[in-house]
């Protein structure tokens, strides 16, 4: 009787884990950057509720950010990312955001100047 | 209608309006010496005849509002040539500064060294970093290791306040402390040394298991810990530590970092502790802690010179004073009496470091290194009546060449080494007017080591290394050691390593826990006439050790075993049990040996949330002369939990639980009964708890306890009563002398 409640029981906590892990998506988004310091802080402007793991790569400049979409939205994530300062393939960054990033991580063609 | 014209008018106000509000945005960079860009912060930028400017920031960018008719921008800096560009509908533009040859001395530039080539990846090395470091905030080295479970530390007796490291549960000298892998904590500093290091001049610590690399000399053998302090290349500008404890001590550190000119960086390193008053907690008549103070302090200097040349010069000077015993114990009354049992250590030391490397141009592999390093080292102190002095002056010179052969898939490093090392060290009694015992003795060691690495980048790398070297009082010395790793999947590693480690045992200072007894010294079976009469101690220490990275809902974590065996061939054995009023020196007849099994699992229970578990288990026994026992004052088995939580604004949490199973308690059955102590400890948990708040990048504060539970020895010294009897005794302490202690303390730091 004993063993069946308990069996019952991890049944029951493995169904809601199956239900949880349903709503968990993994999504890969083209994030500009260039250092480790970039890294660190797409990474940790992720660091929000609802995200479960954001790893970006500087070579690849893919962000790869699993979450559950109940808490979050693709968009949000976008939005999020570029209010650190980084550009998106749909969420571009503002200017004066952009300007205040560290020098390494200014990632945008800046079209060279020669003296006159 | 009407409402549409005043759509249609606010549109084509608003149009106009936002584009005269665009800005230029850009970038100002100067060329450094390797051809890479750096920002120039502070450059002036505004339009040509106006006063409608800007200024670039710390990352070299501006943005400036366009001026409608005028396209001219100009951009300047102070030591650099004027720059006017013309901007025409580009949003985002870079300019490169170059330098007014004139003032050309003003531009300070940055720079970094290359790093040193790391061969050390098939060793298996946990490295400690300075946020790791920064979990146990107090004091010295002796602390750094709270949260590093491979590293044990103990009190050597119960009245200096003196601390070593255990590691397989082999004492502190078995393993090779050294600084900047260069030897650095041994010799007469092998018993306070740890306490000489600051921890906040540490920039990160590597602990090897095991015997390291044959490189740095044939002494290491429970195991390597590497101790890397600030540089000038990456330290902060500043930076300003306080400290304050429960049990008095209040300590301060100062660093300051300087680029004093193109080639030449310097770093100062400046402590100075303090424990002025005297604790009793627990009542028995005797300081729980040492009054005394310290001041340490180290200037070294880099030199880069742009062309493959680095060199390091450091200079150290160390003063430190402690005095204890029975509370009121005041020297120039009570020393050398019966009226009040006191001591005194006072040691001063003097260092030179010296560095050279030269890297071949375009040959990363291919470089070659000059370590160089003097010393003097003295030693003064009292316990009660019994006196020991010391000195030492110590010379090291040790010469590497690392290349590779064919293809960078084969390694080796060889090189040339010699050591001096001079001892007068006098052992004494007051009370007898005999003349001081006296162990004198100068080493000179020439040696040569060759050390060949193979990794094939994929799955598997050997470390092999051997070195000879020639002891002007023990002959040869044949160190052979061997590193294996292969990984068996991508996240799965396995690694083995066998070698031997020799070293000269000074038996006094690594023993000094004795001098804080009435036990008398006996050297028995003494193998030569050198030294203390005994052959170095060697052993043969055989290591494994499986790796597997995991990856658990999402996030990542560790769990490594190892195990470990050491047998000894020699030992300088130490008996504390043949009679409690005589400690026993003798060459080793039969077995000593230890075994280790560490299991440890890391792994990130919640984002910004690190557990930490570990369990050990030790086996350690010598052959004693009256058969095979544990040996004395080693736990058993400990367990281990680390949890750091860090929140988003930068308060962190850490917490940490140690429980340290039974000890064996030397025989004291022959003592009157009072001052009998039970044959294995009890075992006992410890806990330590601290808060960090970082405010901003400049300010930190934080604040723990150390020992929350309160846990502490009721009578840690046998015969406190009697200090003056043959029965007196503070050597034999198995756990904390002081309770629950606070501390706070804030850190400082300018980039």
């Amino acid at each position: 009787m004993k063993t069946k409640i308990i069996i019952t029981i991890i049944v029951a906590m493995l169904s809601v884990n199956a239900f949880a892990q349903s709503k968990v998506v993994t999504a890969s988004i083209k994030v500009y950057g260039n250092c480790s310091m970039c890294k660190k802080r797409i990474e940790t402007a992720l660091d929000q509720k609802g995200i479960k793991k954001a790893e970006w790569n500087p070579k690849t400049k893919e962000l790869q950010v699993v979450y559950s979409s109940s808490k979050i939205s693709e968009m949000e994530i976008h939005e999020i990312v570029a209010k650190a300062g980084h550009d998106t393939d749909k969420v571009k960054a503002k200017e004066e955001t952009y300007a205040s990033l560290p020098f390494c991580c200014l990632y945008r063609d800046h079209e060279m100047k020669d003296h006159q | 209608m009407k409402y549409f014209s005043i759509g249609f008018l606010a549109i084509a106000l608003a149009w106009p309006l936002s584009s005269s509000a665009q800005k230029v945005m850009g970038l100002v960079v100067e060329m450094d010496a390797k051809g890479k860009d750096q920002p120039l912060a502070g450059a002036n930028i505004y339009w040509l005849g106006t006063t409608q400017g800007s200024t670039t920031r710390d990352n070299g960018m501006f943005l400036i509002d366009r001026l409608a008719g005028n396209s001219q921008l100009v951009i300047s800096f102070v030591g650099y040539r004027t720059d006017t560009i013309q901007i025409t509908d580009q949003t985002n533009i870079k300019v490169e500064l170059k330098p007014d040859l004139v003032l050309q001395e003003v531009v300070v530039e940055g720079w970094k060294p290359s790093t040193v080539a790391n061969l050390s990846s098939g060793i298996n090395v946990i490295e400690m970093n300075e946020k790791e470091l920064f979990k146990a905030a107090c004091c010295n080295l002796s602390e750094s290791f709270e949260t590093n479970p491979s590293v044990d530390v103990a009190f050597t007796d119960a009245i200096t306040g003196t601390r070593q490291i255990q590691m397989l549960g082999l004492s502190g000298p078995n393993t090779m402390i050294s600084l900047e892998n260069m030897p650095g904590v041994r010799g007469l500093a092998s018993s306070q040394g740890i306490q000489f290091i600051p921890g906040t001049w540490i920039n990160s610590i590597q602990v090897t298991k095991g015997v390291g690399s044959v490189v740095n000399g044939y002494e290491s053998i429970a195991g390597q810990i590497n101790v890397e302090l600030k540089k000038p290349q990456e330290s902060d500008k500043v930076y300003v530590n306080g400290y304050v404890n429960s049990s008095g001590r209040t300590e301060s550190n100062f660093i300051y970092t300087t680029q004093a000119s193109k080639k030449w960086a310097t770093t100062f390193l400046m402590h100075g502790s303090v424990r002025p008053i005297e604790m009793d907690q627990n009542n028995d008549s005797f300081l729980d802690f040492p009054k005394g103070k310290q001041i340490n302090f180290v200037n070294r200097w880099v030199y880069n010179s742009g062309n493959g040349w680095l060199g390091q010069i450091s200079l150290k000077y160390l003063n430190d004073a402690k005095q204890g015993g029975q509370t009121g114990y005041s020297p120039e009354k009570d020393k050398f009496t019966t009226s009040r049992y006191g001591f005194e250590i006072n040691t001063s030391r003097y260092e030179l470091v010296g560095k050279l490397g030269y890297q071949f141009a375009g040959k990363s592999y291919k470089s070659f290194g000059l370590q160089l390093n003097a010393l003097q080292h003295n030693h003064e102190s009292y316990f009660g009546f019994n006196t020991h002095n010391a000195n030492e002056q110590y010379g090291y010179v040790n010469f590497i060449y690392q290349s590779i052969i064919g293809s960078t898939f084969h390694k080796f490093k060889m090189g040339l080494s010699f050591l001096y090392d001079n001892y007068k060290e006098s052992l004494g009694n007051a009370q007898f007017a005999g003349a001081p015992l006296q162990f004198d003795r100068t080493e000179l060691v020439p040696g040569a080591f060759y050390e060949y690495s193979y990794d094939d980048l994929k799955k598997f790398s050997l470390i092999a290394g051997i070195r000879v070297d020639q002891h002007s009082l023990f002959g040869a010395i044949i160190t052979p050691r061997l590193h294996l790793k292969y990984n068996l999947t991508e996240t799965t590693t396995l690694r083995a390593s066998a070698g031997s480690g020799t070293r000269v045992a000074n038996i006094i200072t690594e023993n000094s826990g004795f001098l804080a007894s009435s036990r008398v010294l006996i050297l028995l079976n003494q193998q030569t006439d050198k030294a203390y009469g005994f052959k170095p101690d060697q052993a043969w220490v055989y290591g494994f050790n499986f790796n597997q990275e995991f990856t658990l809902d999402y996030r990542p974590g560790n769990f490594s075993v190892d195990y470990f065996f050491t047998d000894f061939q020699n030992q300088a054995v130490v008996d504390w049990d043949f009679d409690p009023q005589r400690i026993k020196f003798y060459g080793l007849k039969g077995k000593s040996f230890s075994h280790s099994i560490q299991a440890q699992v890391d792994y990130q229970i919640a984002r910004r949330f690190d557990v930490r578990l570990a369990y050990r288990w030790l086996d350690v026994e010598t052959d004693y002369l009256n058969g095979r026992l544990q040996r004395p004052l080693v736990p058993r088995d400990r367990a281990f939990i680390n949890l750091a939580y860090k929140t988003k604004n930068n308060w962190a949490f850490d917490y940490t639980v140690t429980r340290i199973g039974e000890q064996r308690i030397p025989n004291t059955s022959s003592n009157p009964t009072e001052y009998q102590l039970k044959s294995f400890s009890d075992p006992y948990i410890l806990m330590n708890a601290q808060v960090t708040k970082d405010f901003g990048a400049k300010w930190s504060a934080y604040l723990g306890v150390e020992n929350v539970g309160d846990f502490k020895l009721n009578n840690p010294i046998v015969a406190a009563d009697q200090p003056f009897s043959q029965y007196f005794d503070s050597s034999m302490v198995w756990g904390s002398v002081f309770g629950q202690m606070w501390y706070a303390g804030f850190r400082y730091r300018v980039k």
